[in-house]
């Protein structure tokens, strides 16, 4: 057991423990820097909207909760084949470890797929900010910073989303060369705490955004 | 010697299972709530949902239930950043309007 444990362990080392928690606290560390990034955008809409409340009110009616709503779902239900996937790798069963990754980008890419939509019918009802920005509501000029804000913070979220993808693309061929089993799936952990936290962003902009007065 | 990999049992398939239940339940619950008027409170129970959902999903999905004490510490300074930077802006933006400028 030892010799294979230890065929794992980078040389700057002691053991495999001590370099799974340096792994995984260090990207811990790079997720609170993301908090600092997103943190930056959720300040500029805690500060515009408590400014300008009904122009924001007015601009959030724009938006379609049902796609929303679905897409909650799809990125919930990608965390948790995302958290299988871990699970997988974590008592050494390869399928599961592939199925689980494929169905977590299947679900990121449709999260992506109607996010797209949405971009495109905002388009199409000249809901971009510039100058065919038209809104027929309240404050016309405020809710353009509505929806400077909904495609900065959807955008910068569907980006890490593109990334996210990317990174489980790779680890999909790793681990179908079996290159993960119980006793190390280090970059399975951390990329799965990458994908969590792209969810953990989602959870708080869909009621910000799309749930905003709706009553 | 045994590896901290497998310190701890991997997180049952049956509670991850049940940990989403709960996500979805909550995602509808805020959805709902959403369209009650509500007046105030709309916004603090939508984010209170929203700071449980992102418990669950940070203490279970992402194992922190398991974590060194040290990754809370790191995660605390994160947020304890975030909150920092929200009330210290907002005293001023909501204070700005008390006081009439000197000399105005």
């Amino acid at each position: 057991m030892r010799e294979q444990t230890t065929a794992y362990v980078a040389h700057q080392f002691d053991d495999a423990e001590q370099q799974q928690v340096a792994s995984t606290l260090g990207m811990w560390v790079f997720l609170v820097t993301e908090i600092m990034f997103f943190g930056g955008l959720f300040l500029a809409y805690i500060v515009y909207r408590h400014e300008y409340f009904e122009a924001f009110r007015a601009a959030s009616h724009e938006l379609d909760v049902s796609l929303g709503s679905f897409n909650t779902v799809v990125l919930l239900t990608s965390s948790l084949t995302m958290a299988l996937a871990v699970h997988g790798a974590q008592v050494s069963r390869r399928g599961m470890v592939v199925v689980c990754l494929i169905l977590t980008m299947i679900l990121g890419t449709t999260f992506l797929g109607v996010k797209a939509y949405e971009y495109w019918h905002k388009w199409h009802e000249h809901l971009v900010p510039g100058p065919g920005f038209v809104f027929h509501g309240p404050d016309p000029h405020n809710a353009q910073l509505f929806f400077s804000l909904y495609f900065a913070m959807t955008g910068l979220h569907a980006l890490h989303m593109v990334i996210g993808i990317a990174l489980l693309a790779i680890l999909t061929l790793r681990a179908g060369q079996g290159m993960f089993n119980r006793l190390y799936y280090t970059p399975v952990e951390v990329s799965g705490l990458y994908w969590h936290f792209v969810d953990l962003v989602w959870i708080f902009l869909f009621p910000l955004l799309y749930l905003l007065g709706r009553h | 010697m045994t590896s901290r990999t497998h310190a701890h049992e991997p997180l049952p398939v049956g509670t991850c299972v049940v940990i989403y239940l709960v996500l979805l339940a909550l995602t509808a619950v805020t959805v709902g709530a959403a369209y009650l008027d509500l007046s105030f409170f709309n916004t603090p129970i939508a984010l209170t949902i929203a700071s449980t959902k992102a418990l669950l999903v940070m203490l279970f999905f992402m194992e922190l239930r398991h974590s060194p004490r040290l990754t809370w510490v790191f995660i605390g300074t994160g947020i304890f950043w975030f909150v920092v930077l929200v009330s210290a802006t907002m005293s001023d933006v909501i204070s700005r309007g008390w006081l009439g400028v000197p000399g105005k």
